[in-house]
């Protein structure tokens, strides 16, 4: 009954020597039991014990992105670790292993670092030879009459390189300085440089004549610096030109090797991180013990340390202590010097987390519960009943035997292999209630007879058609579900509303009335037997005499067989005649007479009137009483922890006041509060229940609403496309239902199956989460948090 | 009106200024800070912060003015940032508060190039906020031929106009028959905080028409009202670090030097201009004052100027008072709504904050007791909306 009743749980002391208490985490990580609860939430992670630790774990796991994200450079394949808690036994090499990881991963990192910085300097170097060989190249382009004549004139050259995104600024600048005295010429270079910091870049080559000048080139030269560019010489003459560009040819070629040798160097490398050497890749190996050691240390920092003892606290679920004590005993062993940590049970009046062992069927369902609120310890958990309750609701008002089937085959589709691997691994952890979904939908598909907005006649109609009209058989009843022969009577609709609407109410208060019987057994199991008497009890009758009533009333009407059907009284209006006319005897009783109908319904209704009092004043009233007797110290020991912290508190915010006074008047203060505050919220629990039965039930009429939207959408859809096509037959036909069958399978496709589904889908939440879980759920629990290596996760993509 | 087509615009930046605010230091962890005991406690404390990525490659024992330069590096990122996200006037907008800074980074390269500091150490300490491709052809500048580094090199950039108004103005207050001889003494004589007191100026008060005449109304009203408060600020530093100034001997050179320098904007001029320029002491200053605002109660407590040999770091000088009532103002202004005044008091806020660390960096690495007054001398943007 795990999923019923949260697990038990017992609160234990963890005394851990400073020696062991690596060995000892490192222990209780393997459990995936034991809850640890922080000491000090506010400190600050940084002035903990061990926060230098968790520091370094994070240097290194960044050094280890740095070479992941270099082997995602080179395009290298890696296998990540399919199963760590066996990666993590087989590489358990205690706490000094860390320091072994952090050295292999710098010095990895630093290698990897530093045959990059020999890398770049090539590139580097590269770059130079490569601009000098094209002024080289493009000093050939200007070598023609005209630089002849100018440098017969005494005009000067100066050549170099700069990024083409300066050229602009660089020209206007020369132009400036110059007065316009100087002939830039630009020419772009076509390939792309590769920056220091990996940018990519384009030069181009500048040429500068200009007239002879000390000052001129003085300021010209300064201007060049300025861009940071570098400056090549020209040699004069021709031979020595082409001497150069073969050499430096030459040079590139090496320059071009040296860095094809290195990147062979760096991919190698890296080659070798990824390869496998438990049953993943080095470098995930790494990550995932860093990230153990991170996870430990940040765990042993919740710790409290004194004198080189680590005290916590820690919740266990009920039975786990002997496993673990067992544990702790074996850490070392037969060397029974060093000592170990211990465990030791204990009283606390700490509220302890709730905790359920979940599994793939069940999580989606605890999921649903869980998002409006954690399970208060030993509260009944909704998330048993919301398995088959909530996709029975989305199944109502989805109910279409033809969607039904295709959502149960998704789902089918979903459970499989495959589906992980496929573009739906979204969905895959909500798999199984796709499948109860659509298990659900074709259920009530078949009850409301409705195949694609077609009836199917399966256990063979109870109608004939006679002379255009349909004769009702004698002593038949169709099977299963409506009879098809409504499909073609002209008043379906009116009649399927009546139905479905009859069905949500029904559903409905049966669904509340299950809620209520849960709060009954809440408060039994929590003995709180005044909430048993003054809130289950008369709550419970009340939802029962009036809608239970009218449940009653309709399935009383359903099994009477009226011959006129204009003479059958109508279940609204003995509804409201009930409340507004008690005394009056009915003319169209429901009953075999009207006399015991109004008896009856007299009984009933005062019942229900009793309630409300009931309801409202018992409680406070027995509170009052009760506390009379009590004096306020008394009241004060007994009112657990919760009241001693609030007291601390407001003793802290008026330390200057005079204590003692302070003190009385707050618990005169709290005292006040409580009587007057139950007042209030019984009030409001009382209103909000009376009013809620009445809009409750009326609120499950969504379930009619949208049942009734689905099968009239799917009814449009199929008359709009195919169903024309279809009657007509021939040729014509099926080339019309083939033409049209496209827009049939995408309408029903998009706003059937996905739309409509998660409109269903939202409001059957709705329905879980209001009208039935408020009916008895606290939800003011928190949650379990293991402490356990299960928690690292493989930084899989997929996952 | 304009509060409801604010936000077509400019709603986008407006909303992730506001996100911003998040990431301002509490008074908390100011605290926290002052209990660092050492640079690299202060250094993963930042790490805790928002700060968190810039500093995250650093050597722990970072130096104060690297720390500086990665905190500036940040707010100049989410600046651009918001810069890219924004449209029409709110660009330009931007683009001017960014101009005080260009007119910073220009003049540290004049001063720092006179002193022969290296370009590469003057490029690496520029500040991110006020990067523009031209600074780094400042290095043309030969001597002190400004003019010619405005001609070749300033015109183009977006504080060439201010520039070339400084330069204009300072001619032209050279007496009659100058030569060009007269000229280069001025500019050799001319102190590089002297430039910068008059370009800002002139940013200001062209920052000024430009909110008065380009902006919306809500807009206006909140920026004009700090953009006065600013002038006014202005003009009285001006005043009081002249009086007793020993550069400035004699009385009419003080008064011309004011003249230039003080703002023509704000809610002093015109009205106080003749009296504040004629205000010889710390009291004159004060009585030139009084009648704007609380401008006589921040005077109160300064100290007096003329006494500057007596000042040591325990001195609440007149720019710490004024700081904290600017951040009063600026504060006040972040939370209007509707208005572009969000952006510039961000971008002085982030300013002070990054002040505040670099005092509790030098603090911490001088290893001052605790006890030292200097640890107080810090401002904490927003700190004083809850008084």
């Amino acid at each position: 009954m795990s999923l019923f009743r949260s697990e038990q749980m017992e609160f234990y002391n963890l005394v851990i020597p400073r020696e062991s208490a690596w060995d000892v985490m490192n222990t209780l990580g393997y459990f995936d039991s034991v809850h640890l609860i922080d000491y000090d939430p506010t400190l600050p992670q940084i002035n903990r014990p061990f926060s230098n630790y968790v520091k370094r774990c994070d240097d290194v796991l960044q050094k280890i992105e740095l070479i992941d994200g270099e082997m995602r450079n080179y395009k290298i394949e890696k296998i990540y670790c399919p199963n760590i808690k066996d990666l993590l036994e087989k590489r358990n090499g205690g706490h000094k292993q860390f320091e072994e990881l952090e050295q292999d991963v710098c010095k990895v990192a630093d290698d990897l670092e530093h045959q990059q910085q020999t890398l770049n300097n090539l590139q580097e170097k590269k770059n130079i030879i490569r601009e000098n060989l094209e002024v080289l190249r493009n000093a050939v382009a200007f070598q023609n009459e005209d630089s002849e004549e100018a440098s017969l004139l005494g005009f000067q050259k100066m050549v170099g390189v700069i990024l083409k995104e300066d050229e602009l600024r660089f020209k206007r600048i020369i132009f400036r300085i110059t007065k316009g005295n100087i002939h830039v010429e630009i020419m772009d270079i076509q390939e792309h440089f590769i920056q220091q910091d990996k940018r990519i870049v384009q030069k181009c080559v500048f040429m500068l004549f200009y007239p002879c000048g000390d000052l001129t080139q003085k300021k010209i030269q300064r201007v060049i610096e300025s861009f940071s560019c570098n400056k090549f010489d020209i040699p004069t003459s021709q031979e020595q030109h082409t001497q150069r560009i073969t050499s430096l040819e030459n040079q590139l070629n090496e320059a071009d090797q040296l860095v094809q040798w290195t990147i062979t160097q760096i991919n190698q490398r890296l080659r070798s991180l990824a390869e496998v050497k438990y049953n993943c890749s080095w470098i995930e190996e790494m990550r995932i013990l860093v990230t153990k050691e991170q996870y430990l240390y940040m765990n042993l920092n919740r710790l409290n340390m004194t004198n080189s003892v680590f005290h916590g606290q820690i919740w266990l679920p009920q039975g786990q202590d002997q496993k673990i004590q067992q544990a702790l005993r074996d850490l070392h062993g037969n060397d029974k010097q060093l000592p170990s940590g211990q465990i030791q049970e204990c009283q606390t009046q700490l509220t302890p987390p709730t905790y359920y062992k979940l599994n793939t069927f069940t999580y989606p369902f605890q999921e649903i519960v869980n998002t409006y609120g954690i399970p208060r310890y030993k509260e009944i958990n909704p998330g048993l009943s919301t398995i088959i309750t909530f996709p029975f609701l989305v199944g109502v008002m989805f109910g279409d035997v033809g969607h039904g089937l295709l959502l149960f085959v998704c789902g089918l589709y979903l459970t499989s292999e495959d589906a992980k691997k496929s573009i739906f691994a979204g969905l895959v952890p909500v798999r199984y209630m796709i499948l109860l979904i659509g298990f659900f939908a074709a259920y009530n598909g078949l009850i409301y007879n409705d195949f694609l907005s077609i009836g199917l006649n399966l256990f063979g109609s109870c109608y004939q058609l006679i002379d255009g009209e349909y004769e009702l058989q004698e002593d038949c009843v169709y099977k299963f579900g409506i009879d098809p022969a409504w499909g073609s009577s002209a008043n379906q609709l009116t009649f399927m509303n009546s139905f479905k609407m009859k069905l949500a109410v029904i559903i409905g208060v049966t669904h509340m009335t299950f809620g209520i019987i849960l709060k009954g057994f809440n408060t039994l199991h929590f003995n709180n037997y005044i909430d048993f008497f003054c809130e289950f009890i008369p709550q419970s009758l009340l939802l029962i005499c009036s809608f239970g009533y009218m449940d009653f009333l309709l399935f009383l009407k359903w099994t009477t067989k009226y011959e006129n059907t204009n003479d059958a009284p109508s279940v609204i209006t003995t509804m409201i005649d009930m409340v507004l006319k008690p005394f009056d005897i009915p003319d169209k009783p429901l009953f075999e007479s009207g006399e015991q109908q109004r008896f009856i319904q007299l009984l009933l209704l005062s019942i229900i009137v009793l309630c409300v009092p009931v309801m409202l004043i018992t409680k406070p009233l027995i509170f009052s009483l009760s506390k009379k007797n009590i004096s306020y110290q008394q009241l004060a020991s007994q009112v657990p922890d919760d009241n001693i912290i609030h007291e601390q508190l407001q003793h802290d915010m008026q330390k200057d006041l005079s204590q003692p006074q302070s003190r009385v008047s707050i618990q005169q203060h709290h005292e006040h509060d409580d009587i007057s505050e139950l007042v209030v919220h019984q009030s409001i629990e009382t209103i909000e229940f009376v009013l809620g039965s009445v809009s409750n039930t009326a609120s499950y009429l969504r379930l009619w609403a949208l049942s009734l939207a689905h099968s009239q959408l799917a009814e449009v859809f199929f008359s709009m496309t195919i169903a024309g096509h279809i009657g007509q037959g021939g040729f014509f036909g099926t080339i019309g239902s083939i033409v049209q069958y496209p827009g049939f399978a995408l309408a029903t496709l998009g706003v059937l199956m996905c739309m409509d589904l998660m409109e269903c889908f939202l409001h059957a939440l709705r329905l879980q989460w209001v009208e039935f879980q408020s009916k008895f759920y606290k939800a003011d629990g928190y949650l379990f948090k293991a402490y356990s290596f299960k928690n690292i996760k493989n930084n899989e993509p997929e996952d | 009106m304009d509060l409801c087509v604010f936000g077509v615009d400019d709603g986008y930046a407006e909303a992730i200024i506001r996100g911003l605010r998040a990431s301002f230091l509490t008074e908390a962890q100011y605290q926290q800070m002052k209990n660092c005991a050492s640079i690299p406690e202060l250094k993963s404390f930042l790490e805790e912060t928002d700060y968190q990525n810039c500093l995250q490659a650093d050597n722990p024992q970072i130096p104060t003015s690297i720390l500086r330069q990665r905190l500036k590096k940040k707010l100049a990122d989410e600046f651009e940032y918001i810069e890219a996200q924004s449209t029409g006037i709110l660009t330009k907008y931007l683009f001017h508060l960014r101009c005080r800074f260009m007119i910073d980074n220009v003049v540290n390269m004049i001063e720092g190039l006179k002193n022969k500091i290296d370009i590469e150490i003057l490029l690496s300490n520029i500040d991110p906020l006020g990067w523009f491709p031209e600074i780094k052809n400042i290095k043309v500048l030969e001597g002190d031929d400004y003019s010619s580094l405005y001609r070749d090199v300033l015109i183009d950039t977006p504080i060439g106009v201010y520039f070339m108004k400084f330069l204009e103005e300072s001619i032209e207050n050279l007496h009659e028959n100058r030569t060009l001889n007269d000229i280069q003494n001025l500019f050799r004589e001319m102190k590089p905080e002297y430039i910068r007191t008059s370009l800002k100026k002139m940013w200001l008060e062209d920052f000024y028409s430009f909110c008065e005449s380009e902006l919306m109304p809500t807009s206006q009203e909140a920026l004009l009202e700090l953009l006065k408060f600013e002038a006014d600020f202005k003009t009285v530093q001006v005043i009081y670090n002249s009086i007793g100034n020993r550069d400035l001997n004699t009385a009419a050179k003080i008064i011309t030097t004011r003249k230039q320098l003080c703002p023509t904007i704000g809610n002093l001029y015109p009205d106080c201009e003749k009296v504040y320029l004629q205000a010889m002491t710390l009291d004159a200053l004060r009585e030139a004052v009084k009648g704007c605002d609380n401008y006589r109660d921040l005077l109160k407590d300064a100290p007096d100027p003329l006494k500057r040999e007596e000042f040591n770091v325990q001195t609440k000088t007149l720019d710490d008072i004024m700081y904290d009532d600017e951040c009063r103002r600026y504060a006040l202004s972040f939370d209007g709504q509707g208005s572009y005044g969000v952006f510039y008091a961000y971008l002085k806020l982030k300013e002070q904050e990054i002040r505040n660390i670099i005092w509790l960096a030098e603090m911490i690495s001088r290893k001052l007791a605790k006890n030292h007054p200097g640890w107080k001398k810090i401002i904490i943007p927003f700190s004083h909306l809850g008084k």
